[in-house]
């Protein structure tokens, strides 16, 4: 035993409790799992690369610190008050990465500010009531998950926080849920994550319940109306500040995503550059490797995982029969040759699921592009879910939530 | 609570829906005005060559 204690990882597992170290195991398991899912391109390797070794090293490396308390070198989400924060800033090294920018949103504004420098938003603007009636429908996951996730037993905050995975936009999962349910945001936007992972291989199942002629629908992009660099401008600089009026809560959302946006479209190189480059993916990598990290045993040991982990399902499989419902809609009234498989690309999780809708496309007609089209509904599905963010966030929490003002607590 | 959740969804929903519609409002102003200036560019254009 005492050459066993040279290896405190090992020594460890000896000294917790059964369920302990089977968590422990599960979770490196887990961890494995990712990567190899990763680097197969099943998973998304941005985010669940990082997540799966940050699982890894931190169930694998537990140690002994005095007193005889068990702990890890990498982060204690749990330090409450200034002298104990203190202490781990100087101890665990990505304490400061957490502290700094997890516990009050700003990786995920970071990621966000990212996603707007790459985002084209011709097609919303060429197109808003296609782009935005499909972006309504793609939240019906967003919206009815609500009273499931209540009807299983949550709290209003938690319920609200997981249904937000119904929106399918990571940033906004993490954001969201860190303001409704700070105790559950990890389990919550790592369920997000992974299952956005799963949308790549799980919508083109979903997608089959269009009739194959439908989907073999070819669209011309040419048709598509040229759009003013000042008119983009324009649009993001209003609709943040008209957002920003509605929601202050939200604001920090609204503001990253539309400066990335108004960077881009003002021409700004050097700042695109940036924004589109290292602080994009130097925000999603400590964002997948903080969050594997923070995925220590008491996460999966919590029973609302397991809600949780059906829940996200729900979530996502709503708004993707919502998104399809819309666009079988739409191809009804629309006067010019549609697809409904756009309606798919409404479930905001950009760009991922526009190409899940152009691969099933080409899948039964090789000359069908509607890629082009499904940019629109994609972009308007993220400032959908940032509304319903804002909504819940009103809804449930702060000083006076409205959804008890309502109805009473 | 199970009742009151769906109605503050469907309430949720009602405000997205319009805030959409006021987005898509904002996006349609926003070209017509582009517009029109590229035309009042265009006739100032015409003037000065004639």
């Amino acid at each position: 035993m005492l050459i066993l204690q040279l290896f405190q990882g090992v020594y460890t597992f000896f000294l917790n409790e059964p369920a302990i170290a089977g968590g422990r195991l599960l979770l490196i398991a887990l961890g494995f799992l990712f990567l190899y899912l990763s680097y197969k391109r099943i998973l998304e390797p941005l985010i669940m690369l990082p997540m799966g070794i940050g699982m890894i090293a931190v169930n694998g490396g537990l140690m002994m610190f005095e007193a005889g308390q068990m702990g890890n070198l990498f982060i204690n989400p749990l330090a409450g008050n200034v002298e104990e924060l203190m202490y781990y800033l100087q101890i665990d090294f990505l304490q400061p990465i957490y502290t700094f920018t997890f516990s009050n949103g700003l990786i995920a504004c970071l990621v966000f500010m990212g996603i707007g420098a790459i985002t084209d938003i011709d097609i919303l603007l060429a197109k808003p009531y296609m782009s935005l009636f499909l972006a309504v429908c793609a939240e019906l996951g967003t919206i009815l998950t609500l009273p499931i996730a209540m009807a299983m037993g949550l709290p209003p905050n938690e319920a609200a926080s997981i249904a937000l995975v119904g929106g399918a936009d990571g940033p906004m999962v993490l954001y969201g849920s860190i303001m409704l349910a700070r105790d559950l945001f990890v389990p919550i936007t790592v369920v997000a994550y992974v299952y956005l992972g799963v949308c790549y291989a799980g919508y083109p199942l979903l997608v089959k319940i269009i009739p194959r002629r439908l989907r073999a629908v070819e669209m011309d992009w040419r048709t598509i109306p040229q759009v003013a660099p000042g008119a983009k401008f324009a649009f993001a600089v209003i609709t943040c500040g008209f957002l920003c009026v509605l929601f202050p809560v939200a604001a920090p959302l609204f503001a990253s995503f539309f400066v990335g946006l108004a960077v881009k479209e003002a021409g700004v190189l050097r700042f695109i550059e940036f924004l589109s480059g290292p602080l994009l993916y130097g925000a999603t990598f400590f964002l997948g490797f903080t969050l594997g990290a923070l995925l220590g045993v008491d996460i999966i040991l919590n029973p609302k995982v397991l809600i949780l982990l059906v829940l996200g399902v729900i979530a996502l499989t709503l708004s993707g029969l919502g998104g399809i419902a819309g666009g079988l809609i739409y191809s009804k009234i629309s006067k010019e040759p549609f697809n409904p498989l756009i309606g798919i690309a409404a479930v905001s999780c950009v760009p991922t699921t526009a190409k899940v809708a152009q691969k099933c496309a080409a899948a039964v007609n090789k000359k069908a592009m509607i890629l082009p089209f499904a940019m629109g509904p994609c972009v308007a599905g993220v400032i959908t879910t940032a509304i319903l963010t804002g909504v819940y966030i009103s809804g449930f929490v702060g000083e006076t939530p409205i959804f008890y003002s309502i109805f009473g607590s | 609570m199970v009742l009151n959740s769906l109605f503050f969804a469907f309430i949720a929903y009602g405000i997205m829906m319009v805030i959409a519609l006021f987005v898509a409002a904002i996006i349609k102003t926003i070209a017509l005005v582009v517009q029109r200036g590229a035309k009042h560019a265009a006739a100032g254009t015409d003037k000065q060559e004639g």
